[in-house]
């Protein structure tokens, strides 16, 4: 626990008891300073005295006024449920009018957002949300000189999900407020359609270019329109020039569902001067198994696996894995020995992938000098429990794969990954295999 | 003789009244800060993203890494709440720092562990590790099991071992609320500026009801008078202290128990230190220093709504060692980094906050023991003025109170954790009667701490956990 001295930040020196030498001080100046203590302490008085009471009070009106709103929320919430599914709601909504603010509005206002998100009741609820009064209140408050009640209001227009809205919202995505800005793209992807697509993507290179936090926003707000965001995307001109925008263009598009147009954009910009493209270019590839391209991605890929940039090599062998394409074993295994470690380690998973066909990499490697490799490969076999299947190899008909596999186990014993060794010989089972495990660690001395 | 006393006496009561009163002006001030972050903040709150980055690809993985030595009475709490956050990506890394008790079986056996062999890269020197427990089936969870080191070694073996870009250091004894996680790290991504480091709120566990180990079934106060006084401590430290130095931009703490870091700062800052006893504090003086050397863009926030629930100690002897140890870590931290004090290449951190902290805070106990020595003094002497020492008196504790019930009221506003009306009381008045005795008994343990850290005194001051009723103990040795 570490709440230091210094959170607590009263009680330093107020008991201190010291002020203790009027007789010497010129009479004038202490009554001076007696007047301002006694003020200061009746105003201190004054101010505990209105927390207490403010505190008090606050207890009381919130009970009552949080007690009224949970009854009303049950009203309304049986009642617009019965109308809802009687299609009487036209009639009825007369019952519904309130004044803004009070606790029967805000009552219908949550009882309505609640039922907003099914999706049956959602034309019908923004219907009510509008003649009710709720959409043009909180668009009136889009003009607010105060910057949260315009944020407010554009949150709750966007919870709202009316399509209406969507002009008013878009507007807003010129002001100068990053807060503002983001939480209208928000909206705008909680109500969606085309319209609130359109808006967003539009402004999309400004956006992108403007802020962190905005192209976060962006980023997250897209996620939720699918493959209709695609077309939009791909088609976007402006911007284009920019590898920057780009680069965030092609990281949205990897989370949208995998289609061939984004591939096609992606396969454009494998061989960009710029690696952050390059690397978000690959992730799109990397999804594109099952799309038809038109392209040889795999050819296209490959040569990234020797790019001058690590997280470019790491995408390329995720990519040529998520393709399902087995030949890459070769080229792989030279970035078991990479300079950077997520590289190594990709590496070893890829080729842990294969399975047996990797073992003679694996030899190769181990038998190898690069002690840093070795143990990368060594790490993630245990991790991905590879180790497991090698030990049951050790009774396997082929008595190549066999052989391969004891030596594996041997290099790894003698690197010091023992336990799954160690550990297959405290479970219960059978006693050849333990025996041979028993052999092989003592010809093969451990760390 | 008697006439340069005097004089002394006088001059001292000058300057303890000049003291008095710009500290007095400086809480003041960050108190009307808090109150108009904290309301801005609860309007803000209400189109916060955080729910939408609950689940967006967005949010950067995190690692939640947990230091662990003899804690086997609370230690599982703390795991189980850790792995049960609400958080698109996240591992947790448990570090048994030697534990001589059976901290470690426990966490294996709990959690079906097996040892498992793994590479140890250290970018940050450490104490050796001596081996990693891991299961497939709760495959972000991992232990390290290494040689003791002290709490700041534990921290740094963890960054050594992490893979996310951020990690966020969680106390063994700590509850993390579910969503704690991911409002911590909502700063982070809300800001046009890095920000490095962001902590939340810790409240006392003591007086809870657990309905399993992760979820809070009540919240009710402790009957313990020492752990009532801490809570609104607490309370005070956390909801105005805190808000209100984060409105000025000069965190100089975030609490160990529960904040976030990003790693890339943190290993250029060196990691955390070894050797120093709050090394919370230090981490975080270290980066303020690092960055504002390479004239980097920062940020270092608090954000007052993630929530974390942690043990208090419930006896004297106990918060004795933790108020002491507290107190030597910030002296050892403002003196470590004495480079920066009064150093205008460091801002306002060089130019007002450190200088603050050593005036009021380090020296503040010396004053006041002091004060104590000159109303000896002054009585005998026969120039000590009844009246005027009660007036004075009275104004102290008056602010005091004020204070606290100003943190209440905030309280009040915001969370609500205490929502019975015995709550609000008593906790109201033990913001009252801590002004008699309980103060005076902390600013004692501080001005020991002082006096250690002169005399060379710098160990850390162990602090038993008792664990709460849910987690019984399973064996007898002491936690």
């Amino acid at each position: 626990m570490h709440l230091r001295c210094n959170d607590i930040l009263v009680g330093r020196i107020e008991s201190l008891p010291i002020f203790h030498t009027p007789k010497v001080m010129g009479a004038m100046q202490n009554k001076v300073i007696i007047v301002i203590i006694i003020t200061t302490i009746s105003a201190l008085l004054l101010l505990i005295a209105a927390l207490f009471f403010t505190s008090v009070i606050r207890r009381v009106y919130k009970k009552r006024k949080y007690g009224k709103l949970d009854h009303l929320r049950k009203v309304f919430d049986k009642k617009i449920r019965e109308s809802l599914e009687s299609g009487a709601m036209p009639g009825m909504r007369s019952e519904f009018i309130a004044p803004p603010r009070s606790d029967a509005w805000q009552a219908i206002e949550d009882v309505l957002l609640s039922l907003i998100d099914e999706e049956r009741y959602r034309d019908a609820v923004y219907k009510l949300f509008f003649t009710l009064g709720y959409v043009s209140f909180y668009e009136k408050r889009l003009q607010s000189r105060n910057v949260q009640v315009r944020t407010l209001s554009v949150d709750m227009l966007g919870r709202m999900k009316g399509e209406a809205s969507v002009p008013k919202l878009s507007a807003l995505l010129d002001e100068k407020n990053s807060e503002l800005v983001s939480t209208v793209i928000r909206s705008l992807s909680k109500i969606g359609g085309q319209a609130a697509l359109q808006a967003i993507v539009e402004r999309l290179p400004i956006i992108l270019d403007w802020s962190i936090v905005t192209r976060k926003a962006m980023g997250m707000a897209l996620q939720p329109f699918g493959a209709e965001a695609i077309p939009y995307l791909v088609e976007q001109k402006s911007g284009r020039d920019s590898l920057w925008i780009m680069s965030c263009i092609l990281d949205i598009l990897s989370r949208l569902p995998a289609d061939p147009r984004s591939v096609h954009l992606a396969a454009e910009y494998l061989s960009s001067m710029n690696a952050e493209v390059r690397s978000k270019a690959l992730k799109v590839v990397g999804r594109a198994e099952n799309v038809p391209a038109g392209h040889n991605l795999p050819q296209l890929v490959l040569p990234l696996l020797q790019d001058p940039v690590w997280f470019v090599r790491l995408q390329a062998i995720r990519a040529l894995r998520a393709l399902g394409y087995e030949a890459f074993a070769p080229s792989v295994e030279k970035l078991i020995f990479d300079e950077n470690w997520q590289v190594r380690n990709e590496a070893a998973q890829a080729l842990i992938g294969l399975g047996e066909r990797s073992l003679d990499i694996f030899l190769d490697i181990l038998a190898g000098a690069d002690r840093y490799a070795k143990d990368s490969l060594c790490e993630e076999i245990e991790k991905t429990n590879f180790s497991g299947r090698l030990i049951q190899n050790l009774k396997a008909s082929d008595r190549g794969l066999q052989k391969k596999s004891r030596r594996v186990l041997e290099i790894m014993h003698s690197l010091g990954f023992s336990t799954p060794l160690s550990e297959q010989l405290e479970q219960e089972g059978d006693e050849t295999e333990k025996e041979l495990i028993r052999g092989m660690m003592k010809t093969v001395p451990g760390l | 003789m008697k006439k340069i006393l005097i004089i002394t006496i006088i001059g001292f009561n000058y300057c303890v009244g000049i003291y008095f009163g710009v500290m007095n002006t400086i809480y003041s001030v960050l108190l009307a800060l808090a109150l108009f972050v904290i309301f801005r903040h609860l309007r803000r709150i209400k189109y916060s993203p955080y729910k939408e980055l609950n689940i967006s690809q967005e949010t950067p993985p995190v690692t939640i890494l947990i230091a662990m030595h003899n804690e086997e009475r609370v230690v599982l709490r703390s795991i189980r709440s850790a792995l049960a956050a609400e958080y698109p990506f996240f591992e947790v890394l448990i570090i048994n720092d030697g534990s001589t008790d059976g901290t470690l079986q426990k966490v294996i056996d709990t959690f079906g562990l097996k040892k498992i062999d793994r590479v140890y890269r250290t970018f940050l020197k450490t104490e050796p590790v001596k081996g990693f427990y891991y299961n497939l089936k709760t495959p972000n969870l991992l232990v390290i099991d290494k040689e003791q080191g002290g709490k700041a070694d534990a921290l740094n073996c963890g960054i050594n071992v992490s893979r996310s870009p951020y990690f966020c250091s969680l106390d063994a004894d700590s509850l993390l609320e579910k969503d704690a996680l991911i409002r911590v790290m909502t700063p982070l991504l809300d800001s046009g500026v890095p920000v490095i480091a962001s902590g939340g709120v810790v409240r006392i566990i003591n007086g809870l009801r657990l309905t399993d180990e992760i979820a809070i079934e009540e919240i009710d106060l402790p009957d313990n008078t020492l752990l009532l006084f801490q809570i609104v401590e607490y309370i005070r430290g956390f909801l105005f202290g805190r808000v209100g130095w984060d409105a000025l931009r000069s965190l100089l703490i975030l609490s160990g128990t529960f904040s976030l870091f990003q790693k890339a700062s943190v290993v250029a800052a060196g990691g955390f230190m070894v050797g120093n006893v709050a090394e919370d504090m230090d981490m975080i003086v270290r980066l303020h220093r690092h960055m504002l050397k390479k004239k980097k863009p920062y940020r270092i926030r608090f954000v007052s709504d993630p929530i974390c629930w942690t043990e208090a100690p419930d006896d004297f002897k106990m918060l004795g060692r933790q108020r002491r140890r507290w107190h030597l870590g910030l002296i050892q931290t403002i003196f470590q980094n004495r480079e920066m004090m009064l150093n205008p290449r460091f801002g306002r951190i060089g130019m007002a906050v450190l200088p603050y902290y050593v005036i009021f805070e380090i020296l503040g106990p010396v004053i006041e023991v002091l004060g104590y020595v000159f109303v000896i003094i002054s009585f005998f002497m026969g120039i000590l003025s009844f009246d005027f020492l009660l007036l004075f008196l009275t104004l102290a504790i008056f602010y005091g109170v004020f204070l606290s019930t100003a943190s209440i009221f905030l309280e009040e506003l915001t969370f609500k954790r205490y929502p019975k009306w015995s709550h609000l009381f008593k906790l109201l008045l033990f913001g009252v009667l801590e002004n008699f005795g309980y103060r005076q008994i902390n600013s004692f343990w501080r001005f020991e701490a002082l006096i250690q850290y002169f005399m060379g005194m710098r160990k850390w001051e162990h602090v038993h956990k008792k664990g709460t009723e849910q987690t019984p103990p399973a064996a007898p040795a002491g936690a």
